[in-house]
């Protein structure tokens, strides 16, 4: 059995480099956007704790399909069985320093797995010191570290052939005599004539454990058994399967097949082991998932990796679970614990590189829009561009998360008015300081107050008619007396004051203080675009705002 | 049978036992039997000193049929080192060749010994750990021992009238100091010589008698001749003038009189004086050397050295400085260093002076030779020599000395030797290290694997305990 402290991974399919610490983290949820190397991180994994006495690898596992540079997966492993710890096998491989306050499960090796040009595949174990040589480390060592990986499956794990995890768990139950070998000739010869339930029987004796263990991970099943498998081969092990309902297991859907599998290994590896979970999302209900990530989030041993894309996963595990893998960047992010309500409201952020933080409901309505927008005018969207769009809340709200995203690693800007109050200056300040891109109104202005400002007459007049569409309740904006003025034919100063007043009237009863608001601003904003003069500092900002996320 | 079972037990389950008993008297025997007797999962670690100990050990295991993985068996140096070199690395040691080099292992170990880290990767490694020997022990090999055990049962076997390291600096353990008994439970059952039991029990009994004599501590001990018993003394005749050709002579016949297939001829060592009156250590490598010139003209006999003799490491030294030599200076007489070569790795002299001239105020060179074979054979060696000095290497070197070993008339006074240093070349081209490194590695590979030996040796006691030999002859002298 074993934990991963620390990891290595060098030259390997889309990775450059990469090293990091979990320390004593025994629930890693890996996020990132597609092709971060979230699943390379985990094959990385399955890779150097594989059991498997050979791997073919190809040219393609190297990066950039370069094989002069050997490719190396290093791991930091510790709580290992004390059959590896005896100084025959590792012992004196450890590389914990010399001190007096160890126990043994805190004794860690370092095993490296390296792939030079001729792809082979060489496990080994790291010494202490360069005047010993590295040392072997054989495929039945490291079945001792208890690898498990659900990732994308074959049918044939529901079915007793000796590589299957029901396999093995049926035979950790059986006593020695039983061989289950023996117990599936028979059955195949009993096929020929008739079909004796007697022998099943032993085959069924750890399925009532399993049942339980499936239960909890909100899979609820009446009845499984083991039985012939008509359509397999009847001289393979697959012959010999998991059924549900007088059906093969493997005839389920895809997510009570992963459910299924899960619980499987975990009986398997009650007593520690690492878990490793591709996409643990796929096929499976937002209530399956969070009760299966409930379940993961502590182990008692060893220790569990999954990859993610789905914000219910972020939502139910806690901030020091999560890691962020950015493509090209060599080490993975933690999420801080200033972070939390982001997590918890606003997961969506951790799986773009780049993150608009806007103040409140109404930029966010106007940046959906300007999304649309976008979209038929120039054939991107933000999402295309790798950039989420964060509603962080007013206040300093907006200055501080995008700070502390960006300390993540993440690139950062904060789309606001500019209206703030003057405690909450240094927060700005220090957005300042990282270099932070600032689209804000011009100093002292809120987002009404500018807009009414700097769009053409007409859209101010279509402003006023606003027919408040989606909006939570309805306001009086056009007011008859307004009506009657902007009938007439306005001077340049009268327009100004209508400007004035009535952005004055949007700000005191809220008009827009909300999503469909925003989204309506955004439209009309999008409308007269062209019309807008350039120097305005409304164009100004958007335009910069969106070269922004193009770069 | 079973009366001796309860008594491998009772020793077994004893937290610190001592188990004495003089030569021949099963002490092997006794460590297989509590092997046999442990479970199946469980390891014991095995110490003693001499590579020739393990050699025996491992015979006798074989022989019980114990599985391998219930015992790990190592020279206590070994032991160290090993450690050593895991956790600290090799620069907290002194150069391999150092004489120290060993002590400040079992110094440095029993400082890393103390640390938990190390300790429990002992306690998950073996079950309990028997040292062989213990007579043998200095003070800070018993010191690193006690570490080494503090947390598992520790059987201790010995004869404290046995030591054979006795003339070394340091202090030897003294059974009644350092083990005492209110902590080390004495065990004293092996009464029977079963070394002897099989091939000549009288011997046997005459080894028990001597024993005791010398327990009541005898100043002196007459030894007698029992050739009906296969022990033989032989005593130099009185000669008054010319006494050591004379003494050569004798001693040649009577080595050639009882020399058989399978034998060992035992050289004393001890602390002798020089001409001022200093101390110096007799019976080493070059005294043997000088004792083998002067009978083994057939050069019949394989002369024993430590694996750690120091002689290994200055040769290989010899061979790497020859190459740096040739590869810097262009004037020395390169040839002429390569004969001091040859005879630095005891090769004939006789043998080189047929092949390689060297005269006054000359540069040295080959000879002419006239009959047809001779010279193909010359040539050949020449134009290996002239590759080799065109391209200095350790590569080139080789297939020089590769030739000289099989020329006509090649003969050494340690044929052994320079087979080493071949293969150590050999090792030196494949990891393109130094010939002196290769020899290292080798020393201490060899350290793990143990050594067999047989045929016809000299050595001394320290070297081998002379068990695997039909005849052995004790080369003494008198004290005066």
């Amino acid at each position: 059995m074993s934990k991963i402290k620390g990891i290595y991974i060098k030259n390997f399919r889309g990775i450059k480099e990469l090293k990091h610490f979990f320390n004593s983290e025994r629930f890693i949820v890996l996020i990132g956007r597609g092709d971060s190397g979230k699943s390379t991180i985990l094959s990385a994994i399955q890779y150097a704790l594989s059991p498997s006495w050979n791997i073919s690898f190809s040219d393609l596992d190297f990066y950039n399909q370069d094989t002069s540079v050997p490719i190396e997966i290093m791991l930091w492993l510790t709580e290992l069985s004390s059959e590896l710890l005896k100084e025959q096998k590792f012992g004196l491989y450890v590389e914990n320093p010399l001190d007096n306050h160890v126990c043994t499960e805190d004794l860690s090796i370092v095993l490296k797995l390296k792939v030079s040009a001729d792809l082979e595949p060489k496990w080994t174990v790291i010494p202490r010191n360069k005047d010993v040589d590295e040392k072997n480390i054989s495929a039945s060592d490291r079945a001792l570290l208890g690898l498990n990986f659900i990732g994308d499956y074959t049918d044939t794990q529901f079915a007793y052939n000796r590589q299957s995890p029901l396999y093995a768990l049926t035979k950790a139950f059986l006593d020695k005599e039983q061989d289950i070998e023996r117990i599936k000739t028979k059955l195949l010869r009993a096929l020929s004539s008739n079909i004796d339930d007697e022998h099943f029987k032993v085959l069924n004796g750890p399925l009532n454990d399993l049942k339980t263990k499936a239960l909890a991970l909100g899979l609820s099943i009446e009845d499984i058994y083991a039985n012939i498998d008509i359509k397999e081969n009847p001289y393979t092990g697959n012959s010999i399967a998991l059924h549900h309902n007088s059906l093969p297991y493997r005839l389920q859907g895809k997510g009570s097949k992963r459910l299924m599998s899960i619980a499987i290994q975990s009986e398997l590896t009650k007593s520690g082991g690492i878990m490793l979970v591709d996409e643990i999302e796929q096929g499976l209900e937002p209530d399956r998932i969070r009760t299966l990530v409930n379940i993961l989030k502590s182990p008692e041993r060893g220790q569990v990796f999954i990859t993610t894309h789905n914000t219910d996963v972020i939502k139910e595990c806690l901030c020091n679970n999560l890691f962020v893998v950015t493509k090209g960047v060599c080490n993975l992010s933690k999420v801080s614990v200033d972070l939390d309500n982001c997590r918890r409201y606003i997961p969506g952020v951790f799986f773009t590189p780049k993150v608009i933080c806007c103040e409140g409901d109404t930029e966010y309505g106007i940046l959906e829009s300007i999304d649309k927008w976008i979209t038929k005018t120039q054939g991107v969207n933000f999402s295309a561009l790798g950039v989420s769009i964060a509603n962080v809340g007013g206040g300093a709200n907006m200055f501080l998360y995008s700070a502390w995203l960006k300390d993540m690693g993440f690139d950062t800007c904060v789309f606001a008015d500019d209206d703030i109050k003057d405690k909450d200056k240094p927060a700005k300040e220090k957005c300042q300081s990282l270099g932070i891109p600032l689209f804000l109104c011009q100093e002292g202005y809120c987002s009404e107050k500018q807009i009414f400002q700097d769009l053409p007459w007409n859209a101010v007049v279509e402003i006023l008619n606003c027919p408040q569409t989606n909006f939570p309740k309805s306001y009086s904006i056009m007011t008859k007396e307004l009506g009657e003025k902007l009938n007439k034919k306005l001077s340049g100063e009268a327009q100004l004051k209508i400007r004035t007043d009535q952005a004055a009237r949007a700000i005191e009863f809220k008009w827009f203080k909300h999503l469909p608001g925003g989204q309506f601003l955004g439209e009309i904003i999008a409308k007269y675009f062209n019309e807008m003069s350039n120097n305005t500092p409304l164009k100004q900002c958007i335009n910069s705002l969106i070269s922004w996320s193009r770069n | 049978m079973e009366q001796e079972l309860m008594m491998w037990s009772k020793y077994l389950n004893c937290e610190r036992s001592v188990l004495i008993a003089p030569a021949g008297h099963g002490k092997t025997t006794a460590i297989a039997e509590c092997l046999n007797l442990c479970p199946e999962d469980t390891c014991h670690l095995v110490l003693t000193h001499t590579h020739a100990g393990i050699a025996s050990l491992k015979k006798k295991f074989k022989e019980r049929n114990i599985a391998p993985s219930k015992y790990q068996l190592e020279t206590i140096d070994g032991f160290a080192q090993r450690y050593v070199i895991a956790f600290l690395g090799m620069s907290v040691l002194p150069s391999y060749q150092d004489k120290e080099y060993f002590s400040v292992a079992v110094k440095k170990c029993t400082e890393i010994l103390q640390f938990s880290t190390v300790q429990k990767i002992i306690e998950l490694s073996f079950n309990g750990v028997f040292v062989d020997e213990y007579q043998d022990c200095t003070i800070s090999q018993h010191n690193m021992i006690m570490a080494l055990a503090q947390n598992m049962p520790l059987h201790i076997l010995g004869d404290p009238l046995q030591g054979i390291f006795d003339f070394e600096k340091e202090g030897v353990i003294d059974f009644e100091r350092d083990l005492p008994e209110l902590f080390f439970k004495r065990f004293n059952m092996l009464n029977i010589p079963w070394r002897w039991a099989k091939t000549n029990p009288c011997l046997g009994d005459i080894i028990l008698t001597w024993r005791d004599k010398l327990q009541t501590k005898v100043n002196s001990m007459e030894l007698t001749n029992y050739p009906d018993k296969h022990l033989y003394v032989e005593i130099a005749p009185e000669h008054d003038n010319d006494f050591d050709t004379y003494y050569i002579k004798w001693r040649n016949s009577i080595i050639n009189k009882y020399e058989t297939a399978n034998t060992l001829i035992l050289c004393p060592s001890y602390i002798g004086r020089d001409e001022y009156g200093n101390e110096v250590r007799k019976g080493d490598i070059n005294d043997r050397l000088k004792f083998k010139l002067r009978f083994d003209f057939k050069h019949q006999y394989v002369l024993l050295d430590a694996l750690d003799g120091k002689t290994y490491y200055d040769k290989s030294k010899k061979v790497d400085d020859y190459i740096a030599l040739c590869k810097k200076s262009l004037r020395a007489d390169k040839l002429y260093h390569f004969r001091d070569l040859l005879e630095s790795l005891y090769v004939n002299k006789e043998f080189i002076n047929t092949w390689i001239k060297k005269e006054k105020r000359k540069p040295a060179h080959f000879l002419k030779k006239r009959k047809l074979e001779e010279q193909t054979q010359s040539n050949k060696l020449q134009d290996l020599y002239d590759s080799y000095i065109t391209a200095p290497s350790i590569n080139s070197l080789f297939l020089v000395l590769g030739c000289v070993i099989n020329m006509q008339g090649y003969k050494s006074q340690r044929a052994d030797f320079m087979n080493d240093i071949l293969r150590c070349m050999f090792l030196a081209i494949e990891y393109q290290i130094s010939v002196t490194e290769a020899m290292c590695r080798q020393r201490s590979q060899i350290r793990h694997i143990g050594r067999k030996i047989g045929g016809k040796c000299i050595g001394t006691t320290l070297l081998t305990k002379g068990l695997e030999f039909d005849t052995v002859i004790l080369k003494l002298f008198k004290l005066i």
